[in-house]
C-alpha cells in the first residue's frame, strides 16, 4: 500500500533535508548513501570477485584433468603468500590445497558473488527506482550493507594467508563438523576456519541489513497507484528474498558462532566424546555433528532460493521487453515465487537424506521436496507462454534470458532425480549433484544476471553496451558453460564422487579421465570468454553510446528517469496507472508498449456501443 | 573497441603466465648439508646428483643394493636420424610382462648406455661399474630415452640437453635401458607418497607439518617397525612391503591394500633408494663437517687457505670415501634381506595361559626390565618417564635431554604404547610383538630384549600384552 | 536465414544433450556396471523411471520453446499477441505435474523404508563386520569363526583394513562407526551409501547379488586423504567366507613358528609372506 499522498510530493529531493550543497568525493563515491551508486559498488566488487572464485574453479579443474601435474600461478601465489609452494614438489599440489581450492571456490562463489549480486548490485539499484521512490528506506544502512562486505572479504582473505595456501580453509563451503571443529583434523581447519567464519558473519550482517531495507521500502515507500499487484515481478522477487534472507539468516549466525565458541571457547554444540583425531587426545565432546546440518541447511536452502528467485524477477521483466508481450500469468509467477519461497523452508533436509538422520524425516522432506518442484515447472510453462506468441529480437538480453529459461529447465528436472530418496542414495555427493546446482546457480542465475547487467547498464551510465562483444561473450559463455557441466551427470552416473583430489587410483574411474579434460578445456573457454564481458562493461562506461531515458522502450517505473537518474531518481514523483506488463496494448496505437506511469485519457464512448470501455488496469488475470 | 579487445586478450593471457610445465620435482640438500660451507656444499650436492641424480632424471648406481631393473636389446641400426637407434628383433622390454603404454611409461626418460660388449651386464652385478663403461662407450655423457615405438622398435636418446645424442653404436652392439624398474616406482611414489614423506624421503612433505605423528624420514636409513634383529639396522624389502601394504595403524601412514604387489614393491625399491640417497648425504657430512662446516669457515683465519685444503683433501681422498661409503650402503641393506637377519622364534608360542600371562607381567613390573618406566604399570602408556628428562637418543649417554619426554632419534617426541588401545603400530600379531620386544623399536628408546631374555620368556610378555583388556569400549582398532 | 540463427542455437543444445544421454551407455559414461544388488536393482528403475519422466518433460518444454521462438522471429506484426495468460491452462500445467510428482513421490517410499527403517530391513539379515571409518581407511572387525558380532570388541575378534569380505546371495549387515570425522560408506555397484558419523553406530544393510569384487569408497568429505579412501568388498560364497575368516585368524596369531593354512584365502594374493 502506497502512504504517500500524490498531492504533498511534488518534487523530488529538491526539499530534502540537506538542501543542495554538494556532497564531496567520499560521500558521494566511497561513503555514498545513495542506493544507485550502492548498487553499483556492488556490482563492481561482485564482478572482481566472480573472477575470483573462477580461477579458484579452474584450478580444480586443471588437477581433474591432469592430476598432480605442475599446476599454473599456485608456486608464484604461494610466495608472494606464504606457506608450503610446491617448488621442491616441481610445482605439483598438495591433497589438502586440492581441498581448499574447491571450498573456496564454493565459499567466493555463494557468499561474495551471487548473494551480493542478486540483493546488493541489483536489489539496490532498481527496487527505488522500480517502484518510484526516491531511495531505500534506510540509506545509512544501505551504505553499511556494503561497506560489511569488505571486513567478510578481508577474513575470507586472511583466511589464505594465515598458515599459506596450503593450510587456507579446506572443510568445504558446507564445512561439517568434526572436521571444520577440531583444529587438528585438517590443515586448513586452524586459524583459517576461523577467519572463514569470521567472514561468513559479516557477510551475514550485510545480508541482514539489506534485507531489512528492501521489505521495508518495498512495503513503504511504492509510488501512488502501484499496488502490490502492480509490482513488476523484479521487486515482488526481491521482496519475497528479502523475507527468506530475515527468517534464514539468522540461524546460520547462530550455526556460526556455536561453531566459533566451540573451536575457540571449547564448547561442544557438535563433536561427540571420545574421538581421536590426528593423535590427539579424546574428546571431550557431548556434541552432536548432525546438530550442525541441521542448523547450516536450514538456512543454505532457503539460501538457493535468494540466489535465484531475484533472477527469476529480473528474467521475467525482461523477457517480456524483449518479445513485446505482456507476462503470461502474473499472479501465478507471483504466488509461484511465494510458495517456492515457503515450501523452501521446510526441504532443507534434502541435504541430509543419507546423513545418518531419522528415516522418517527422509520421507517427509522427499515429499516437501516433490512439491517444491511444482511452483517452479508453473514458472518455466508461463515462462514459454510469455515468449510465445512474441516479437522476439535476439539481442544480448534476449539471449541471456532465454538460456535462463532453457538451462533452469535442465536444472529443475536435475533435482528430481535427487528428490527420490533411493536414487539420492546413489547420487549424493557424486558429480550429478555438482552438474544440477550448477545448472540453477550458473546456468539460470548467473545468465540471468549477464542479462540483467546489458539490460540495466544504461540505466545505470547512461551508455549502452556493445551488442556485439555481448553477443560473442553470451556465445562463447553458453558452449563453454554447456560443455563444463552437462557432462557432468554423466560423470555423476558413473558414480565419480565429489571433492576428490585423484578419483583416478580408483581404476573404475581411469576411463573418465579424458571427458574430464574436455571439460577443462570448455571451463577455460568460460572463464576466458568472462573478459569479453569485463572489457565490455568497463569500457562501455566510458565509450558506449549514449543512451536515452528508455533505450529499451519498457514499461517499468525506472525507465521514466533520466539515465543515470540524478539524486532524488525523478524528475517528478511518478504516479502508477496499470502494471508493467502492458506491452503491445490496444489502448494506444503506433507503439507497443505503454508505460506504468504514463496516463491516458479515457477514450469517450462510442454511441451505441455495448461493449464495455477498455480498461486500464489489465494487469489482473 | 579494438583497444578494449586487446586489453581484454591480455589479461585473458596473465593466468598462462603460471604455465611452465618444464618445471620438475627435485633434490634439496639437508638442514644438515647447509651448515657445511658452501664450497663443501658444492661437491657434496655434486657428488649426489653424480650417483643419484634427481627425480625427473634417476642416475643408475649399479654398487647400490636396488634393483634398478634393466631393458636391453640388440642394435639392429643405427640412425637414420641422429640420436635413434632401431632395436633388433625382440624390441626392448620383451623379457619383461609390460606392454603398451606401461611399458613406455616405463622407459621414457630412463637412461641409456650403450656397451660394444655382447653380454648384457646385470645391474649391480658384483664389481662391474656400468658407468663406468657408459663413459667409455659415449663418452662420458648421460643419454635418457626420448622416445620408443613398441611397432617399429625404433628407440630416440636424447642427450642432457633434449638434443638428439651424438651415438657412439652399430649394429650388434647392446642397448639398455637403465633404471627402468626405479622409475615406474618414482612414479608410484610421487603420487602416493611425495605429499608426506617429502621428495627427498625426508619426512617433511606440504602435509607433514601438520600432523602430530611425523611421517618417517627415510633419510637415516632407519625404520621403526621391522623384523630384522637389533644388530641389524635396515629394514627389509619384506618389512617396507608389509607397512606399505597394512599401513601403520594409529597414525596418517594409511594401508595401500588395494595397490597391486607388484606397484608395492616399486615403491618399496624406490624409498630404499631415497634412503641410501639420505645415507650417504649423512656420510658425506659426518665425514665433511669437523674441518669444513661454516662455523670452521667463520673461526678460521685465512678463508682461502681452509678452501684450498679442502679441495686438496677432496682431490685425494673423495673417491675411497665414496666407494667405502657406497660399500657400507651395499652391505647395510644386503644383510637386512638376508634370512639370517628376520628374527624367527624357534618355539612356537606358549599358550596364552593365565600362568604365562602372570609370568610376562611379573616381568613387566620388574624392575630389571623396567617396561612400566616408560609404559607405565597399567599400561596406559603414562610411564614416569614421559615426564623426566631423559638421555638423548644418538648422543653419549649421559646427554640429558633440555625438554622433559622420551624423544625419537629424529628429534620428535615419542610416547610409549598405550597398550590398552589394541593398537600396535607395527602389527597385532603375536609374531610382531615378540620383534618389538626382541628387538626393540630401532630409533626409538624401545630397547631390545632379545640378548637378555630367552625366547619362552618373551612370549609370556607377548601373552601378558594381548591380555590387557581395552579401556576404551571401543579399542582394537 | 540469419535470423534463424538463434532459435537453431537454442534447439541444438537439446539435442546433443539427449544423444549424449543415449550414446552414453555404449561409451561407458554410465553406471559402473548393472546394480548387484536387489535393492539397487529398485534404485535403478526408479532411476530410469523418472529419467524417462524428464526426458518427455525436457522434450516437450524445448520443443515449445524453440517453437515460441522460431515464430518470434517471425513475427512481423506492429504488436504481438496482448495476452496475460489463461487460467485454464495454469491450472493444467499446475495439476498435471502435481499428479506426476504426487506419483513419483508415493512409488519410491517403500524402497526407502526397506533401505533405512531397521525394522524393515530383510528377514535374516545377520551382522557380519563392524566397519569403522577413521582418517583415511576403513578398519574393520570381523567376529572369530562361527561366533555372532558383539557390540564391544571380543578378544578374539578378527581385525584387518579396507577388505571387506561378506557372504553374496544374502542379505547383511555392518555396523558403520566412525573414529574421527565424517566419513560415507559408499559401494557404487551396490548403490549403497550411508554417512558414518562420529559418536552413532548406524546398521547398514546390503545384498551382493553374485560373487566378486565391488569398490568401497568415502564419500563424505573427511580431510586431505578423502580420495585416498580406496576399499573393497569381496562378495564370495559361505564356505569361502568361513575359509577367510579361518585364515584371518591364523594370520592374526601367527607366531613365527606355525604356519597358517592359506588354502582358498584371499590373503595371500597381497603376498603378506608366511617366513615373516
Amino acid at each position: 500500500m502506497s502512504t504517500l499522498n500524490p498531492a504533498a510530493d511534488l518534487s523530488s529531493h529538491a526539499h530534502d533535508h540537506h538542501g543542495h550543497h554538494e556532497i564531496g568525493f567520499v560521500s558521494k563515491y566511497v561513503f555514498s548513501t545513495d542506493h544507485k551508486m550502492i548498487g553499483k559498488q556492488f556490482l563492481f566488487t561482485t564482478l572482481f570477485m566472480l573472477l575470483v572464485g573462477g580461477s579458484l574453479a579452474l584450478g580444480v579443474r586443471f588437477q581433474l584433468a591432469w592430476p598432480w601435474r605442475a599446476m599454473p600461478v599456485v608456486s608464484q601465489a604461494a610466495e608472494l603468500i606464504g606457506g608450503p609452494n610446491f617448488i621442491a614438489e616441481g610445482g605439483q599440489i598438495s591433497p589438502e590445497f586440492y581441498t581448499m581450492l574447491f571450498t573456496m571456490h564454493a565459499s567466493v562463489m555463494i557468499f561474495l558473488v551471487i548473494i551480493p549480486i542478486l540483493a546488493g548490485a541489483f536489489g539496490n539499484f532498481l527496487i527505488p527506482l522500480m517502484i518510484g521512490a526516491d531511495d531505500m528506506a534506510f540509506p545509512v544502512l544501505n551504505m553499511l550493507s556494503y561497506w560489511f562486505m569488505w571486513p567478510a572479504i578481508a577474513c575470507f582473505g586472511l583466511s589464505f594467508t594465515v598458515g599459506g595456501l596450503n593450510a587456507a580453509p579446506a572443510q568445504g563451503w558446507t564445512s561439517y563438523p568434526v572436521l571444520s571443529a577440531i583444529v587438528d583434523s585438517a590443515p586448513g581447519a586452524g586459524d583459517a576456519q576461523t577467519w572463514w567464519l569470521m567472514g561468513l558473519t559479516f557477510v551475514g550482517v550485510s545480508s541482514m541489513m539489506g534485507s531489512v531495507n528492501y521489505m521495508t521500502t518495498i512495503i513503504n515507500m511504492r509510488a501512488p497507484g502501484m499496488t502490490l499487484f502492480r509490482m513488476p515481478l523484479t521487486i515482488w522477487s526481491m521482496f519475497i528474498t528479502a523475507i527468506l534472507q530475515a527468517f534464514a539468516l539468522p540461524v546460520l549466525t547462530a550455526a556460526g558462532f556455536m561453531l566459533l565458541t566451540e573451536r575457540t571457547l571449547g564448547f561442544n554444540f557438535f563433536v561427540p566424546g571420545g574421538l581421536v583425531v590426528n593423535n590427539g587426545d579424546p574428546t571431550v565432546g557431548g556434541g552432536q555433528p548432525l546438530l550442525w546440518q541441521h542448523l547450516f541447511w536450514f538456512y543454505s536452502h532457503p539460501a538457493v532460493y535468494i540466489m535465484l528467485l531475484p533472477a527469476m524477477g529480473m528474467v521475467s521483466d525482461m523477457l517480456a521487453c524483449v518479445v513485446r508481450k505482456p507476462i503470461f500469468g502474473y499472479k501465478p509467477m507471483v504466488y509461484s515465487m511465494a510458495a517456492i519461497a515457503g515450501l523452501g523452508f521446510i526441504v532443507w533436509g534434502h541435504h541430509m537424506f543419507t546423513s545418518g538422520m531419522n528415516p522418517a524425516l527422509g520421507m517427509t522432506f522427499m515429499i516437501s521436496t516433490m512439491m517444491i518442484a511444482l511452483p517452479s515447472a508453473v514458472k518455466v510453462f508461463n515462462w514459454i507462454g510469455t515468449i510465445w506468441g512474441g516479437k522476439v529480437t535476439f539481442n544480448t538480453v534476449t539471449l541471456n534470458c532465454v538460456a535462463f529459461v532453457s538451462m533452469f529447465i535442465v536444472g529443475g528436472l536435475s533435482g528430481i532425480f535427487m528428490a527420490a530418496v533411493p536414487v539420492d542414495i546413489y547420487f549424493h555427493d557424486t558429480y550429478f549433484i555438482v552438474a544440477h546446482f550448477h545448472y540453477v546457480l550458473f546456468g539460470a542465475t548467473l545468465f540471468g544476471c549477464f542479462g540483467a547487467i546489458q539490460f540495466w547498464f544504461p540505466k545505470m551510465w547512461g551508455r549502452m553496451m556493445s551488442e556485439r562483444l555481448g553477443k560473442a561473450h553470451f556465445f562463447l559463455t553458453f558452449i563453454g558453460f554447456n560443455g563444463t557441466f552437462f557432462p557432468m551427470h554423466l560423470l555423476g552416473i558413473a558414480g565419480f564422487p565429489r571433492r576428490y583430489a585423484d578419483p583416478y587410483i580408483h581404476p573404475y574411474m581411469e576411463h573418465l579421465m579424458p571427458m574430464n579434460q574436455f571439460i577443462t578445456i570448455c571451463a577455460v573457454i568460460m572463464g576466458v570468454a568472462q573478459f569479453l564481458l569485463i572489457g565490455n562493461f568497463v569500457a562501455s562506461i566510458f565509450i558506449g553510446k549514449k543512451a536515452g531515458r528508455n533505450p529499451w522502450n519498457a514499461n517499468g517505473l525506472e525507465w521514466t528517469a533520466p539515465s543515470p537518474p540524478g539524486h532524488g531518481n525523478f524528475d517528478i514523483a511518478p504516479v502508477v496507472y496499470r502494471g508493467p506488463y502492458e506491452y503491445s496494448s490496444p489502448l494506444v496505437d503506433g507503439r507497443d508498449y505503454l508505460m506504468q506511469s504514463e496516463r491516458l485519457d479515457p477514450k469517450p464512448p462510442i454511441k451505441g456501443d455495448e461493449d464495455e470501455p477498455a480498461s486500464d488496469s489489465g494487469s489482473d488475470s | 573497441m579494438k583497444r578494449s579487445i586487446s586489453i581484454i586478450l591480455l589479461c585473458a593471457a596473465l593466468p598462462l603466465v603460471g604455465c611452465d610445465s618444464s618445471r620438475a620435482p627435485s633434490f634439496q640438500l639437508s638442514e644438515q648439508s647447509l651448515t657445511l660451507s658452501p664450497f663443501a656444499q658444492e661437491k657434496v650436492q655434486g657428488e649426489l646428483s653424480a650417483g643419484f641424480g634427481s627425480p625427473a632424471e634417476l642416475v643408475v648406481w649399479p654398487e647400490l643394493e636396488v634393483d634398478f631393473g634393466n631393458f636391453g636389446g640388440t642394435i639392429g641400426k643405427v640412425g637414420p636420424r641422429p640420436g635413434t637407434i632401431r632395436v633388433a628383433d625382440e624390441g626392448l622390454g620383451s623379457q619383461s610382462n609390460l606392454a603398451g603404454d606401461d611399458l613406455l611409461d616405463t622407459l621414457r626418460g630412463a637412461a641409456v648406455v650403450i656397451s660394444k660388449t655382447s653380454a648384457v651386464p646385470e645391474s649391480g652385478a658384483e664389481g662391474e661399474s656400468t658407468s663406468t663403461e657408459a663413459e667409455s662407450n659415449t663418452a662420458g655423457n648421460v643419454y635418457r630415452v626420448a622416445s620408443y615405438d613398441l611397432e617399429t622398435r625404433l628407440l630416440s636418446v636424447v642427450d642432457e640437453t633434449g638434443q638428439p645424442a651424438k651415438l657412439d653404436a652399430s649394429e650388434g652392439d647392446t642397448v639398455q635401458v637403465l633404471g627402468s624398474t626405479l622409475q615406474t616406482g618414482r612414479n608410484l611414489y610421487l603420487r602416493h607418497c611425495m605429499h608426506c614423506h617429502g621428495v627427498g624421503g625426508d619426512g617433511a612433505g606440504p602435509t607433514a607439518q601438520y600432523f602430530r605423528v611425523k611421517p618417517r624420514d627415510y633419510r637415516q636409513g632407519v625404520i621403526k617397525f621391522t623384523s630384522t634383529k637389533a644388530s641389524v639396522p635396515r629394514p627389509s624389502r619384506d618389512d617396507l612391503f608389509r607397512i606399505v601394504k597394512l599401513g601403520v595403524p594409529g597414525t596418517y601412514m594409511p594401508s595401500f591394500m588395494l595397490l597391486p604387489d607388484d606397484e608395492v614393491k616399486l615403491i618399496v625399491e624406490y624409498v630404499r633408494w631415497l634412503a641410501m640417497r639420505g645415507e650417504m648425504e649423512r656420510k658425506l657430512n659426518a665425514w665433511l663437517f669437523t674441518s669444513y662446516s661454516q662455523a670452521a669457515v667463520d673461526e678460521s683465519e685465512n678463508r682461502a687457505e681452509l678452501e684450498s685444503e679442502f679441495e686438496t683433501e677432496w682431490a685425494e681422498d673423495s673417491s675411497d670415501y665414496i666407494e667405502r661409503f657406497g660399500n657400507d650402503l651395499k652391505l647395510d641393506w644386503q644383510d637386512a634381506d638376508k634370512p639370517e637377519s628376520v628374527v624367527n622364534p624357534t618355539v612356537p608360542r606358549t599358550p596364552s595361559s593365565p600362568e604365562s600371562i602372570a609370568r610376562g607381567r611379573k616381568f613387566f613390573l620388574s624392575k630389571d626390565a623396567k617396561c612400566a618406566s616408560c609404559h607405565g604399570e597399567t599400561g596406559r602408556g603414562n610411564g614416569p618417564s614421559t615426564e623426566a628428562f631423559n638421555d638423548l637418543p644418538g648422543m653419549p649417554p649421559g646427554t640429558k635431554s633440555d625438554k622433559p619426554g622420551l624423544f625419537d632419534n629424529w628429534g620428535n617426541i615419542v610416547k610409549p604404547r598405550n597398550l590398552t588401545t589394541g593398537v600396535f603400530r607395527g602389527g597385532r600379531r603375536p609374531i610382531d610383538i615378540f620383534r618389538r620386544i626382541h628387538s626393540g623399536i630401532k630409533g626409538t628408546p624401545m630397547q631390545a630384549f632379545g640378548t637378555t631374555l630367552k625366547e619362552d620368556q618373551i612370549w609370556d610378555v607377548v601373552n601378558y600384552v594381548l591380555s590387557i583388556p581395552f579401556e576404551d569400549k571401543q579399542g582394537g582398532h | 536465414m540469419v535470423n534463424k540463427f538463434w532459435p537453431i542455437f537454442f534447439m541444438f543444445w537439446p539435442i546433443l544433450a539427449i544423444v549424449s544421454f543415449v550414446i552414453a551407455p555404449s561409451m561407458d559414461w554410465w553406471f559402473p556396471g548393472p546394480a548387484m544388488s536387489p535393492l539397487g536393482v529398485q534404485i535403478d528403475n526408479l532411476f530410469y523411471l523418472i529419467l524417462v519422466i524428464v526426458a518427455v518433460t525436457f522434450v516437450g518444454t524445448h520443443v515449445a520453446l524453440g517453437f515460441a521462438l522460431w515464430r518470434g522471429v517471425d513475427n512481423k506484426n506492429t504488436k504481438a499477441w496482448f495476452s496475460h495468460g489463461s487460467h485454464n491452462l495454469e491450472v493444467l500445467w499446475s495439476i498435471a505435474p502435481a499428479g506426476v510428482l504426487m506419483f513419483i513421490s508415493l512409488y519410491q517410499l517403500d524402497v526407502w523404508m526397506e533401505f533405512r527403517v531397521k525394522t524393515h530391513f530383510p528377514e535374516g539379515t545377520t551382522p557380519v563386520a563392524e566397519v569403522t571409518a577413521r582418517q583415511f581407511e576403513w578398519r574393520i572387525r570381523y567376529p572369530a569363526p562361527g561366533k555372532k558380532l558383539m557390540t564391544t570388541p571380543q578378544p578374539d575378534d578378527l581385525y584387518t583394513v579396507n577388505d571387506l569380505h561378506v557372504p553374496f546371495g544374502r542379505p547383511v549387515s555392518i555396523r558403520l562407526r566412525a573414529m574421527d570425522v565424517q566419513h560415507s560408506f559408499f559401494i557404487p555397484e551396490l548403490r549403497v551409501k550411508q554417512d558414518a558419523v562420529p559418536g552413532t553406530v548406524i546398521p547398514v544393510w546390503f545384498e551382493a547379488s553374485a560373487l566378486g569384487e565391488y569398490d568401497l569408497l568415502c564419500a563424505e568429505l573427511c580431510g586431505w586423504g578423502h580420495y585416498k579412501m580406496r576399499g573393497r568388498v569381496f562378495a564370495e560364497n559361505e564356505t569361502g567366507f568361513e575359509q577367510y575368516l579361518k585364515t584371518l585368524q591364523a594370520e592374526q596369531n601367527f607366531d613365527g613358528v606355525t604356519q597358517p593354512d592359506h588354502s582358498g584365502a584371499q590373503i595371500a594374493e597381497y603376498g603378506i609372506e608366511d617366513s615373516q
